[in-house]
Protein backbone atom coordinates (compact mmCIF):
# COMPACT_ATOMS: atom_id res chain seq x y z
CA UNK A 1 0.00 0.00 0.00
CA UNK A 2 1.26 3.56 -1.37
CA UNK A 3 0.59 5.31 2.29
CA UNK A 4 3.66 7.74 1.80
CA UNK A 5 1.26 9.25 -1.04
CA UNK A 6 -0.75 10.71 1.83
CA UNK A 7 1.98 12.95 3.14
CA UNK A 8 1.05 15.78 0.62
CA UNK A 9 -1.80 16.31 2.87
CA UNK A 10 0.23 16.99 6.27
CA UNK A 11 -0.53 20.78 5.95
CA UNK A 12 -4.23 20.65 5.49
CA UNK A 13 -5.39 17.55 7.83
CA UNK A 14 -5.77 18.24 11.42
CA UNK A 15 -4.45 15.21 14.19
CA UNK A 16 -2.29 13.90 10.50
CA UNK A 17 -1.48 11.06 12.78
CA UNK A 18 -4.84 10.08 13.56
CA UNK A 19 -5.37 10.30 9.73
CA UNK A 20 -2.91 8.01 8.56
CA UNK A 21 -3.54 5.44 11.97
CA UNK A 22 -6.88 5.36 10.47
CA UNK A 23 -6.04 4.17 6.52
CA UNK A 24 -4.09 1.45 7.76
CA UNK A 25 -6.92 -0.05 9.61
CA UNK A 26 -9.48 -1.75 6.95
CA UNK A 27 -13.09 0.02 7.51
CA UNK A 28 -16.23 -1.64 9.12
CA UNK A 29 -18.69 -2.45 6.90
CA UNK A 30 -22.22 -0.81 6.95
CA UNK A 31 -25.62 -1.13 5.81
CA UNK A 32 -28.56 0.72 4.59
CA UNK A 33 -31.64 -0.89 5.28
CA UNK A 34 -34.41 -0.56 2.45
CA UNK A 35 -37.67 1.64 3.72
CA UNK A 36 -39.11 1.38 -0.25
CA UNK A 37 -39.43 -2.27 0.97
CA UNK A 38 -39.47 -3.18 4.93
CA UNK A 39 -39.29 -1.41 8.13
CA UNK A 40 -35.50 -0.29 9.18
CA UNK A 41 -36.13 -2.39 12.62
CA UNK A 42 -37.61 -5.02 11.41
CA UNK A 43 -34.81 -5.31 8.77
CA UNK A 44 -32.05 -5.09 11.46
CA UNK A 45 -34.05 -7.56 13.88
CA UNK A 46 -33.81 -9.82 11.11
CA UNK A 47 -30.28 -9.96 10.93
CA UNK A 48 -29.63 -9.66 14.77
CA UNK A 49 -31.41 -12.83 14.80
CA UNK A 50 -29.28 -14.36 12.70
CA UNK A 51 -25.94 -13.57 14.90
CA UNK A 52 -25.32 -9.98 13.32
CA UNK A 53 -23.94 -7.58 15.53
CA UNK A 54 -25.16 -4.14 14.25
CA UNK A 55 -24.74 -0.47 15.44
CA UNK A 56 -27.33 1.81 14.00
CA UNK A 57 -26.67 5.23 12.98
CA UNK A 58 -29.22 7.55 12.03
CA UNK A 59 -27.76 9.32 9.59
CA UNK A 60 -31.25 10.52 8.23
CA UNK A 61 -35.18 9.45 9.07
CA UNK A 62 -34.84 7.79 5.30
CA UNK A 63 -31.54 6.62 5.52
CA UNK A 64 -31.78 3.93 8.60
CA UNK A 65 -27.90 2.77 8.45
CA UNK A 66 -25.73 0.52 10.82
CA UNK A 67 -22.22 -0.62 11.10
CA UNK A 68 -21.43 -4.35 10.92
CA UNK A 69 -19.36 -4.78 14.77
CA UNK A 70 -19.83 -8.46 13.88
CA UNK A 71 -20.96 -10.87 11.55
CA UNK A 72 -21.57 -14.91 11.34
CA UNK A 73 -20.81 -14.70 7.73
CA UNK A 74 -17.47 -13.52 5.86
CA UNK A 75 -19.75 -10.90 3.54
CA UNK A 76 -22.46 -9.10 4.71
CA UNK A 77 -24.54 -9.76 1.35
CA UNK A 78 -24.23 -13.66 2.44
CA UNK A 79 -27.78 -13.54 3.09
CA UNK A 80 -31.56 -14.33 2.50
CA UNK A 81 -32.31 -10.41 3.68
CA UNK A 82 -29.38 -8.90 1.26
CA UNK A 83 -31.31 -11.02 -1.88
CA UNK A 84 -34.76 -9.80 -0.75
CA UNK A 85 -33.54 -6.42 -1.13
CA UNK A 86 -34.08 -5.39 2.30
CA UNK A 87 -30.71 -3.67 2.55
CA UNK A 88 -27.42 -2.58 0.82
CA UNK A 89 -24.10 -3.24 2.12
CA UNK A 90 -22.45 0.52 1.42
CA UNK A 91 -20.58 2.23 3.71
CA UNK A 92 -21.13 5.30 5.80
CA UNK A 93 -19.35 8.48 3.96
CA UNK A 94 -20.35 7.02 0.33
CA UNK A 95 -24.75 7.26 1.67
CA UNK A 96 -23.97 11.11 2.42
CA UNK A 97 -24.09 12.89 -0.63
CA UNK A 98 -28.05 11.99 -1.13
CA UNK A 99 -28.27 13.34 1.96
CA UNK A 100 -26.51 16.31 0.74
CA UNK A 101 -28.59 16.45 -2.53
CA UNK A 102 -31.94 16.51 -0.36
CA UNK A 103 -33.53 14.85 -3.03
CA UNK A 104 -37.78 15.52 -2.74
CA UNK A 105 -40.88 13.74 -4.41
CA UNK A 106 -41.86 14.75 -7.87
CA UNK A 107 -38.53 15.74 -8.96
CA UNK A 108 -36.17 14.80 -11.76
CA UNK A 109 -33.08 13.65 -10.72
CA UNK A 110 -29.60 12.86 -12.79
CA UNK A 111 -27.59 10.09 -11.29
CA UNK A 112 -23.90 11.15 -14.06
CA UNK A 113 -21.68 8.26 -13.25
CA UNK A 114 -24.14 6.29 -11.21
CA UNK A 115 -23.17 2.27 -11.47
CA UNK A 116 -23.18 0.31 -9.51
CA UNK A 117 -26.29 2.39 -7.75
CA UNK A 118 -25.41 2.29 -4.35
CA UNK A 119 -26.31 6.37 -4.52
CA UNK A 120 -29.01 5.83 -7.27
CA UNK A 121 -31.02 3.79 -5.24
CA UNK A 122 -30.50 5.28 -2.02
CA UNK A 123 -31.99 8.58 -3.32
CA UNK A 124 -34.99 6.22 -4.63
CA UNK A 125 -35.22 5.41 -0.90
CA UNK A 126 -35.42 8.77 -0.02
CA UNK A 127 -38.16 9.91 -2.61
CA UNK A 128 -39.90 6.50 -1.65
CA UNK A 129 -40.08 6.29 -6.01
CA UNK A 130 -42.23 9.27 -6.02
CA UNK A 131 -39.88 11.22 -8.64
CA UNK A 132 -37.71 10.30 -11.43
CA UNK A 133 -33.98 9.59 -11.42
CA UNK A 134 -32.13 9.59 -14.49
CA UNK A 135 -28.84 7.21 -13.93
CA UNK A 136 -26.24 7.41 -16.24
CA UNK A 137 -22.97 5.51 -16.54
CA UNK A 138 -20.37 4.22 -19.65
CA UNK A 139 -19.41 1.29 -18.43
CA UNK A 140 -21.12 -2.07 -20.18
CA UNK A 141 -20.34 -4.26 -17.38
CA UNK A 142 -21.11 -1.49 -14.86
CA UNK A 143 -24.59 -0.79 -16.24
CA UNK A 144 -25.46 -4.53 -15.88
CA UNK A 145 -24.71 -4.14 -11.78
CA UNK A 146 -26.44 -1.10 -12.04
CA UNK A 147 -29.70 -2.46 -13.26
CA UNK A 148 -29.46 -5.33 -11.19
CA UNK A 149 -28.94 -3.62 -7.92
CA UNK A 150 -32.00 -1.49 -9.41
CA UNK A 151 -34.16 -4.59 -9.80
CA UNK A 152 -33.08 -5.94 -6.18
CA UNK A 153 -33.66 -3.04 -4.22
CA UNK A 154 -37.27 -2.00 -6.04
CA UNK A 155 -36.42 1.08 -6.95
CA UNK A 156 -39.22 2.02 -9.56
CA UNK A 157 -38.76 5.25 -10.32
CA UNK A 158 -35.51 5.34 -12.01
CA UNK A 159 -34.64 4.52 -15.87
CA UNK A 160 -31.05 3.62 -16.60
CA UNK A 161 -29.17 5.54 -19.92
CA UNK A 162 -26.05 4.11 -20.83
CA UNK A 163 -23.76 6.49 -22.28
CA UNK A 164 -20.66 8.47 -21.18
CA UNK A 165 -21.93 11.52 -19.34
CA UNK A 166 -20.18 14.05 -20.75
CA UNK A 167 -22.77 13.66 -23.78
CA UNK A 168 -26.06 15.53 -22.80
CA UNK A 169 -28.25 15.16 -25.67
CA UNK A 170 -31.67 15.05 -25.03
CA UNK A 171 -31.31 16.05 -21.61
CA UNK A 172 -30.41 19.82 -21.13
CA UNK A 173 -31.88 22.25 -19.07
CA UNK A 174 -34.12 18.94 -17.33
CA UNK A 175 -32.91 18.25 -14.19
CA UNK A 176 -34.06 20.20 -10.64
CA UNK A 177 -30.99 18.00 -9.21
CA UNK A 178 -28.18 16.35 -10.76
CA UNK A 179 -25.74 14.03 -8.21
CA UNK A 180 -22.32 13.85 -9.78
CA UNK A 181 -20.30 11.33 -8.03
CA UNK A 182 -17.58 11.64 -9.88
CA UNK A 183 -14.60 9.05 -11.43
CA UNK A 184 -11.79 9.82 -9.05
CA UNK A 185 -8.42 8.82 -7.67
CA UNK A 186 -10.33 6.98 -5.57
CA UNK A 187 -7.56 7.66 -2.13
CA UNK A 188 -10.04 6.68 0.13
CA UNK A 189 -10.52 3.17 -0.96
CA UNK A 190 -7.55 2.20 0.39
CA UNK A 191 -9.52 1.78 3.59
CA UNK A 192 -11.56 -0.82 1.95
CA UNK A 193 -7.58 -2.63 1.35
CA UNK A 194 -7.65 -1.68 -2.29
CA UNK A 195 -3.61 -0.64 -3.29
CA UNK A 196 -5.08 1.12 -5.38
CA UNK A 197 -2.31 3.62 -7.83
CA UNK A 198 -1.70 6.89 -6.41
CA UNK A 199 0.21 9.61 -8.18
CA UNK A 200 0.05 13.10 -9.10
CA UNK A 201 -0.36 11.97 -12.91
CA UNK A 202 -3.36 10.48 -12.23
CA UNK A 203 -4.51 13.23 -9.97
CA UNK A 204 -4.40 15.40 -13.12
CA UNK A 205 -5.99 13.27 -15.49
CA UNK A 206 -8.85 13.08 -13.26
CA UNK A 207 -9.14 16.83 -12.55
CA UNK A 208 -9.42 17.24 -15.83
CA UNK A 209 -12.42 14.51 -16.15
CA UNK A 210 -14.13 15.66 -13.40
CA UNK A 211 -14.34 19.57 -14.66
CA UNK A 212 -15.48 18.45 -18.43
CA UNK A 213 -18.08 16.18 -16.33
CA UNK A 214 -19.19 19.57 -14.25
CA UNK A 215 -19.48 21.41 -17.81
CA UNK A 216 -22.36 18.77 -18.50
CA UNK A 217 -24.06 18.75 -14.84
CA UNK A 218 -24.36 22.49 -15.74
CA UNK A 219 -26.33 21.96 -19.32
CA UNK A 220 -28.45 19.24 -17.56
CA UNK A 221 -29.50 21.09 -14.91
CA UNK A 222 -32.83 23.68 -14.93
CA UNK A 223 -31.98 27.36 -13.37
CA UNK A 224 -31.51 27.42 -9.70
CA UNK A 225 -31.03 23.89 -9.87
CA UNK A 226 -28.68 21.86 -7.50
CA UNK A 227 -25.93 19.66 -8.37
CA UNK A 228 -24.20 17.38 -5.72
CA UNK A 229 -20.39 17.09 -6.34
CA UNK A 230 -18.38 14.70 -4.55
CA UNK A 231 -15.57 11.88 -4.78
CA UNK A 232 -13.60 9.73 -2.60
CA UNK A 233 -10.32 11.49 -2.94
CA UNK A 234 -8.56 14.13 -0.72
CA UNK A 235 -6.73 15.73 -3.18
CA UNK A 236 -7.28 19.41 -3.57
CA UNK A 237 -7.01 19.46 -7.01
CA UNK A 238 -9.95 16.82 -7.90
CA UNK A 239 -12.30 19.05 -5.22
CA UNK A 240 -12.02 23.18 -4.46
CA UNK A 241 -9.95 23.34 -8.00
CA UNK A 242 -13.02 21.35 -9.85
CA UNK A 243 -15.41 23.56 -7.35
CA UNK A 244 -13.21 26.65 -8.26
CA UNK A 245 -13.76 25.99 -12.07
CA UNK A 246 -17.54 25.33 -11.71
CA UNK A 247 -17.99 28.54 -10.07
CA UNK A 248 -16.38 30.18 -12.86
CA UNK A 249 -18.71 28.66 -15.47
CA UNK A 250 -21.85 29.81 -13.50
CA UNK A 251 -22.20 27.72 -9.75
CA UNK A 252 -22.37 28.88 -6.47
CA UNK A 253 -21.58 26.91 -3.58
CA UNK A 254 -23.78 26.27 -0.89
CA UNK A 255 -22.91 24.98 3.13
CA UNK A 256 -23.12 21.78 3.41
CA UNK A 257 -24.29 20.05 6.12
CA UNK A 258 -24.20 16.51 7.28
CA UNK A 259 -24.99 14.05 9.80
CA UNK A 260 -21.21 13.00 10.72
CA UNK A 261 -18.31 15.00 11.54
CA UNK A 262 -16.14 17.15 8.65
CA UNK A 263 -13.73 19.82 8.54
CA UNK A 264 -14.32 22.36 5.51
CA UNK A 265 -12.41 23.11 2.29
CA UNK A 266 -9.07 24.48 2.03
CA UNK A 267 -8.68 28.30 0.00
CA UNK A 268 -4.99 27.18 -0.66
CA UNK A 269 -3.19 24.47 -2.38
CA UNK A 270 0.05 24.28 -3.60
CA UNK A 271 0.35 27.90 -4.30
CA UNK A 272 -3.08 28.16 -5.66
CA UNK A 273 -5.61 30.62 -3.93
CA UNK A 274 -9.06 29.50 -4.89
CA UNK A 275 -12.51 31.33 -4.04
CA UNK A 276 -13.06 32.19 -0.63
CA UNK A 277 -16.03 29.91 -0.82
CA UNK A 278 -14.79 26.76 -1.27
CA UNK A 279 -14.87 26.55 2.87
CA UNK A 280 -18.21 25.23 1.90
CA UNK A 281 -17.30 22.84 0.99
CA UNK A 282 -17.49 19.38 3.08
CA UNK A 283 -14.36 17.12 3.71
CA UNK A 284 -15.28 14.00 5.67
CA UNK A 285 -11.92 12.18 7.29
CA UNK A 286 -11.76 8.61 7.91
CA UNK A 287 -10.71 9.62 11.22
CA UNK A 288 -13.17 12.00 12.46
CA UNK A 289 -15.90 9.11 13.12
CA UNK A 290 -14.45 6.07 11.91
CA UNK A 291 -15.56 5.83 8.16
CA UNK A 292 -14.94 5.91 4.73
CA UNK A 293 -13.06 9.11 3.69
CA UNK A 294 -15.60 11.92 1.07
CA UNK A 295 -15.47 15.23 0.15
CA UNK A 296 -18.69 16.72 -0.74
CA UNK A 297 -19.80 20.26 -2.63
CA UNK A 298 -23.04 21.74 -3.03
CA UNK A 299 -23.36 23.83 -6.02
CA UNK A 300 -26.61 25.89 -7.28
CA UNK A 301 -26.75 26.87 -10.88
CA UNK A 302 -26.97 30.18 -10.80
CA UNK A 303 -29.88 31.81 -13.75
CA UNK A 304 -28.11 33.57 -16.65
CA UNK B 1 -50.88 -3.48 -25.03
CA UNK B 2 -52.81 -5.73 -21.77
CA UNK B 3 -54.33 -4.03 -19.21
CA UNK B 4 -51.80 -4.75 -16.23
CA UNK B 5 -53.15 -2.32 -14.31
CA UNK B 6 -56.30 -4.32 -14.47
CA UNK B 7 -54.98 -7.52 -14.14
CA UNK B 8 -53.19 -6.77 -11.02
CA UNK B 9 -56.29 -5.60 -9.24
CA UNK B 10 -58.23 -9.07 -10.15
CA UNK B 11 -55.76 -11.09 -9.96
CA UNK B 12 -54.25 -9.60 -6.49
CA UNK B 13 -56.56 -7.65 -5.28
CA UNK B 14 -53.89 -5.00 -5.15
CA UNK B 15 -55.98 -1.09 -5.30
CA UNK B 16 -56.39 0.77 -8.21
CA UNK B 17 -54.89 4.05 -6.22
CA UNK B 18 -51.56 1.86 -5.66
CA UNK B 19 -51.72 -0.01 -9.17
CA UNK B 20 -52.11 3.36 -11.43
CA UNK B 21 -48.75 4.83 -9.56
CA UNK B 22 -47.00 2.61 -11.93
CA UNK B 23 -46.79 3.15 -16.41
CA UNK B 24 -46.51 -0.36 -17.76
CA UNK B 25 -44.34 -0.30 -20.98
CA UNK B 26 -43.76 -3.41 -23.17
CA UNK B 27 -40.43 -4.04 -24.91
CA UNK B 28 -39.47 -7.34 -26.11
CA UNK B 29 -41.22 -10.19 -23.81
CA UNK B 30 -40.72 -8.09 -20.95
CA UNK B 31 -43.21 -5.34 -19.22
CA UNK B 32 -41.59 -2.76 -17.07
CA UNK B 33 -43.01 -0.64 -14.59
CA UNK B 34 -42.54 2.89 -14.04
CA UNK B 35 -43.08 5.26 -11.34
CA UNK B 36 -40.67 8.26 -12.83
CA UNK B 37 -42.90 10.81 -15.09
CA UNK B 38 -39.89 11.35 -17.85
CA UNK B 39 -39.10 8.48 -20.46
CA UNK B 40 -35.95 8.91 -22.36
CA UNK B 41 -35.58 7.75 -26.20
CA UNK B 42 -33.10 5.04 -25.30
CA UNK B 43 -33.25 2.93 -21.98
CA UNK B 44 -31.21 -0.05 -20.72
CA UNK B 45 -34.02 -0.36 -18.19
CA UNK B 46 -37.03 1.67 -16.90
CA UNK B 47 -38.04 1.05 -13.63
CA UNK B 48 -38.51 -2.51 -12.47
CA UNK B 49 -39.20 -5.38 -14.92
CA UNK B 50 -42.81 -6.34 -13.99
CA UNK B 51 -44.03 -9.09 -16.51
CA UNK B 52 -42.66 -11.42 -18.62
CA UNK B 53 -44.91 -12.35 -21.83
CA UNK B 54 -44.97 -16.25 -22.91
CA UNK B 55 -47.55 -18.19 -22.80
CA UNK B 56 -49.40 -16.29 -20.10
CA UNK B 57 -48.49 -13.24 -18.28
CA UNK B 58 -45.49 -14.00 -15.44
CA UNK B 59 -45.30 -11.73 -12.71
CA UNK B 60 -41.59 -11.13 -11.92
CA UNK B 61 -40.49 -11.56 -8.16
CA UNK B 62 -39.09 -8.21 -8.08
CA UNK B 63 -42.28 -6.80 -8.98
CA UNK B 64 -44.35 -8.61 -5.95
CA UNK B 65 -41.52 -7.65 -3.45
CA UNK B 66 -42.39 -3.89 -4.57
CA UNK B 67 -46.10 -4.14 -4.21
CA UNK B 68 -46.59 -7.42 -2.53
CA UNK B 69 -47.57 -5.99 1.00
CA UNK B 70 -50.56 -4.48 -0.93
CA UNK B 71 -52.18 -7.95 -2.12
CA UNK B 72 -55.27 -9.02 -0.66
CA UNK B 73 -55.76 -12.25 -2.60
CA UNK B 74 -53.80 -15.05 -3.94
CA UNK B 75 -51.27 -14.19 -1.06
CA UNK B 76 -49.29 -17.36 0.46
CA UNK B 77 -47.84 -17.09 4.24
CA UNK B 78 -45.15 -18.96 5.07
CA UNK B 79 -44.00 -20.23 8.37
CA UNK B 80 -40.13 -19.91 9.19
CA UNK B 81 -39.50 -23.78 8.31
CA UNK B 82 -40.98 -23.24 4.65
CA UNK B 83 -39.00 -20.29 4.13
CA UNK B 84 -35.60 -21.78 3.55
CA UNK B 85 -36.77 -24.32 1.33
CA UNK B 86 -38.78 -22.25 -1.08
CA UNK B 87 -36.03 -19.75 -1.45
CA UNK B 88 -34.54 -22.83 -2.80
CA UNK B 89 -36.61 -23.45 -5.24
CA UNK B 90 -38.32 -26.59 -4.02
CA UNK B 91 -41.78 -26.86 -4.12
CA UNK B 92 -44.62 -27.26 -0.82
CA UNK B 93 -48.24 -28.11 -0.09
CA UNK B 94 -50.66 -25.15 -0.70
CA UNK B 95 -53.89 -24.83 -0.55
CA UNK B 96 -55.68 -27.06 -3.21
CA UNK B 97 -58.33 -23.84 -4.27
CA UNK B 98 -55.52 -21.41 -4.84
CA UNK B 99 -54.38 -21.30 -9.13
CA UNK B 100 -51.66 -19.59 -10.89
CA UNK B 101 -49.32 -17.22 -9.93
CA UNK B 102 -49.85 -15.96 -6.34
CA UNK B 103 -47.07 -13.64 -3.55
CA UNK B 104 -45.32 -15.89 -1.12
CA UNK B 105 -43.91 -13.90 2.13
CA UNK B 106 -44.08 -14.11 5.63
CA UNK B 107 -45.49 -12.19 8.29
CA UNK B 108 -42.82 -9.16 7.68
CA UNK B 109 -41.25 -9.65 4.36
CA UNK B 110 -42.47 -10.71 0.79
CA UNK B 111 -40.34 -13.46 -0.78
CA UNK B 112 -41.76 -13.65 -4.45
CA UNK B 113 -43.52 -15.41 -6.76
CA UNK B 114 -44.44 -18.75 -6.68
CA UNK B 115 -46.71 -20.72 -8.98
CA UNK B 116 -49.92 -22.99 -7.44
CA UNK B 117 -51.51 -26.16 -8.88
CA UNK B 118 -53.28 -29.22 -7.67
CA UNK B 119 -52.48 -28.13 -4.48
CA UNK B 120 -48.39 -27.76 -4.65
CA UNK B 121 -46.50 -24.28 -4.61
CA UNK B 122 -43.90 -23.72 -7.04
CA UNK B 123 -40.92 -21.46 -6.30
CA UNK B 124 -40.62 -19.28 -9.47
CA UNK B 125 -37.39 -17.34 -7.28
CA UNK B 126 -34.88 -16.73 -10.08
CA UNK B 127 -31.93 -18.96 -10.22
CA UNK B 128 -30.10 -15.55 -9.27
CA UNK B 129 -32.06 -15.20 -6.17
CA UNK B 130 -32.18 -18.78 -4.98
CA UNK B 131 -30.67 -19.80 -1.32
CA UNK B 132 -27.30 -21.15 -1.40
CA UNK B 133 -25.39 -23.39 0.84
CA UNK B 134 -23.12 -20.33 2.28
CA UNK B 135 -25.54 -17.76 2.97
CA UNK B 136 -28.05 -17.49 6.02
Amino acid sequence: MNYEHFERYRDIIDDFHAFMDCLKRQVKYSIRANTILAKPEDVFSALEEKGFVLRKIPLHPRVPAAVIEDMPVKHPGATMEHFLGLYYVQELASMLPPIALSPKSGEIIVDMCAAPGSKTTEIAQIIQNEGTIIAIDSSAPRIKALVSNIQRMCSSSVVVIHRDARYTKGLEGIADKVLLDAPCSSESTIRKGVDVKLSEDIIRKMSALQKSLIRAAHRILKDDGIMVYSTCTFAPEENEEVVDYAINIGFEVEKVFLPLRYENGVEEWNGKTYDSSVRNIARVYPHLDDTGGIVIARLRKVSD
Amino acid sequence: MRDYAKYLIERFGISEEIVRKFKFVERGRSVWAFTGKIIPNKWESLGIRAFRIGKDIKPTTDFLRLIGRYATKNVVFLSNDEVNNFMRGESLKCNGKLHGYVIVRTDKFILGCGFCKDGKLISMIPKRYRFQDTWI
